[in-house]
């Protein structure tokens, strides 16, 4: 009985969300940066490209928030979370440079040296947060739709690993599109699709005071994104595709129903990113069925449905890093800890989002011009958009580093 | 009546009071805004009360736990008091953008503190207490 209970004591420490929140930006700003290069030389080089923001900086923001979020949100504890969070950020850094650079012109030795990193990092975190998981005695919509996520980020990994074995020539060298397709279709709406929509089920309602999501379902979407998701890569008729994007669609309008509904009405950045998200998803899931694996559309979906992930991401950590700020000052006991709007002003959270509208509006002209200036002009957005947001979290940590020594060196006077 | 359900409908009682007067100052409405935070407060802290002179004392005696989820919502309730205080301050020096900034941190902080309570802490109770007995005493101190 004692677990539970004890359980509400952790507090991971700051210093983990903030590595992996900053590593991330640093990845969002070396990514824009390979974007710049591949416009200025005209080599495309998608693979490495989509890996530096879907690993580095999804993928690392995701692991991150789920350490922070998995005590409270589901009362799931990591037993000493530092060393954890230690070994998965270090291997998870350094796999993901490595993938990048072997994804760059595929050669084996990277290739498989990062993938081995990455493979490490992953599989053992994830299948640990899915197990803390799965021996809770009670689930919400939200602990029970993580569930899902974290089941289909682990496989997803497997399948990740299994793609980069068949495309060095060690295994299943023909079965490597259909690895390819998996790990994404696995990745794109089962890790992360699941993922956000269950935080949703919980963060909208309770931080914006809205009416809940309707609960049959807000139950049955996780499991229901995970088969339609298996559907669609097994039947690859367009009209096979159309449930998946009917449910993820019905997803955002009804977010957008709730976001409007809202009892807090005072103008938020943040609502308005989460605004932007799910419009970005309504726009990709329309264009997803009738997008084929490899053509220019389904480019474009992938960039609609990145828009998306980019958009609530960047929600939640204007709103994590400042409310921890505040939260580790206060449980050192420092009085008058600095609130919210000390540590990241509401006028930098705008600027963050006029800025990645901006760069969301010239992604977009680039991509249907195909013009090489416009494309050079959204590589630099991008590269200002993600220092942004690094000076801004980076300010947000050290101002949480310069309190706590301070009370610190008080106390010891 | 589950005390899960009689307590969580509070916390969804006293998030719509901090909406309301949230909306009140940041449209500069001072005396209105007044008004609706004393409502805000006087609920919140009732609910504080509730729990920590009824269900606390009853939940460590049943089951041992006094170290355990009790005190760390206690300490929660403490730093959630400690930003009402600096809500109030902000309120009667009119500081629009320093109310909202505390306000931002309060609501977050109360919402996480919700959770744990509403996963964690009610079931439990539900598990040992008698929960009619203990809405019927929690009623008596006064309504949310």
């Amino acid at each position: 009985m004692s677990a539970p209970g004890i359980s509400l004591l952790y507090a991971p420490p700051f210093s983990i969300v903030s590595r992996f929140f900053l590593t991330s930006a640093v990845f969002g700003v070396v990514g824009s940066l390979i974007g710049i290069y591949q416009a200025v030389t005209g080599e495309f080089r998608f693979q490495a490209l989509v890996h530096t923001f879907t690993l580095g900086f999804a993928g690392m923001t995701m692991v991150g928030a789920l350490f922070q979020m998995l005590p409270v949100v589901a009362g799931a504890v990591i037993e000493n979370p530092l060393r954890k969070a230690t070994f998965v950020h270090a291997t998870l850094t350094a796999g993901t440079a490595l993938l990048v650079a072997g994804l760059w012109d595929f050669k084996k030795t990277l290739l498989i040296a990062g993938i081995l990193l990455v493979g490490m990092s992953l599989l053992f975190i994830l299948p640990l947060m899915l197990y803390k998981l799965l021996r809770l005695k009670s689930y919400t919509n939200t602990s029970s739709g993580m569930r899902y996520a974290l089941l289909s980020a682990t496989a997803g990994t497997v399948l990740g690993i299994l793609a980069v074995l068949s495309v060095v020539g060690i295994l299943w060298s023909e079965h490597y599109n259909f690895l390819r397709e998996a790990h994404m279709s696995l990745m794109l709406f089962g890790w992360v699709g699941i993922l956000i929509a269950s935080v949703a089920f919980q963060v909208i309602e309770m931080f914006f005071v809205t009416p809940p999501y309707p609960e049959k379902f807000a139950r049955a979407l996780p499991p229901l994104i995970l088969l339609l998701a298996f559907v669609g890569l097994f039947f690859e008729e367009w009209f096979f595709k159309i449930p998946l994007s009917a449910v993820l669609i019905v997803f955002a309008f009804l977010t957008l129903d709730r976001l409007r509904k809202r009892r807090r009405k005072i103008p938020d950045p943040l609502v308005s990113l989460w605004y932007l998200g799910m419009v970005l998803l309504i726009m990709s899931m329309t264009l997803y069925p009738f997008a084929d694996f490899g053509t220019r559309s389904f480019t474009g979906f992938l960039l609609l449905y990145g828009g998306f992930v980019h958009s609530v991401i960047l929600a939640m950590m204007y709103r994590i890093i400042p409310f921890l700020v505040w939260l580790h000052l206060s449980n050192r006991g420092v009085p008058n800890a600095p609130t919210m709007h000390e540590v990241i002003s509401p006028k930098k959270a705008w600027w963050q989002f006029y800025l990645h509208i901006a760069c969301i509006s010239a992604l977009a002209v680039a991509f249907l011009t195909e013009n090489k200036m416009v494309s050079i002009l959204t590589g630099f957005g991008y590269s200002l958009s993600f220092l942004f947001l690094l000076l801004n979290l980076s300010g947000g940590v050290f101002t949480y580093v310069r309190i706590a020594y301070r009370s610190d060196d008080a106390l010891q006077r | 009546m589950l005390i899960a359900q009689y307590l969580t409908e509070e916390h969804r009682k006293c998030d719509q009071f901090y909406a309301e007067a949230e909306k009140a100052v940041s449209e500069g409405d001072w005396k209105k805004a007044k008004k609706l935070f004393e409502e805000f407060k006087e609920k919140t802290l009732l609910h504080f009360q509730k729990e920590e002179e009824v269900l606390f004392p009853e939940f460590e005696a049943r089951t041992g736990m006094v170290m355990g989820p009790t005190q760390v919502m206690r300490h929660e309730h403490a730093q959630a008091r400690e930003l009402i205080d600096r809500l109030e301050k902000a309120l009667e020096d009119k500081n629009k953008e320093e109310f909202l900034s505390i306000g931002e941190s309060l609501m977050i902080l109360i919402q996480q503190h919700n959770m744990k309570e509403e996963q964690i802490l009610y079931p439990m109770s539900d598990q040992h207490l008698e929960g009619d007995a203990m809405v019927e005493k929690m009623a008596q101190l006064g309504e949310v």
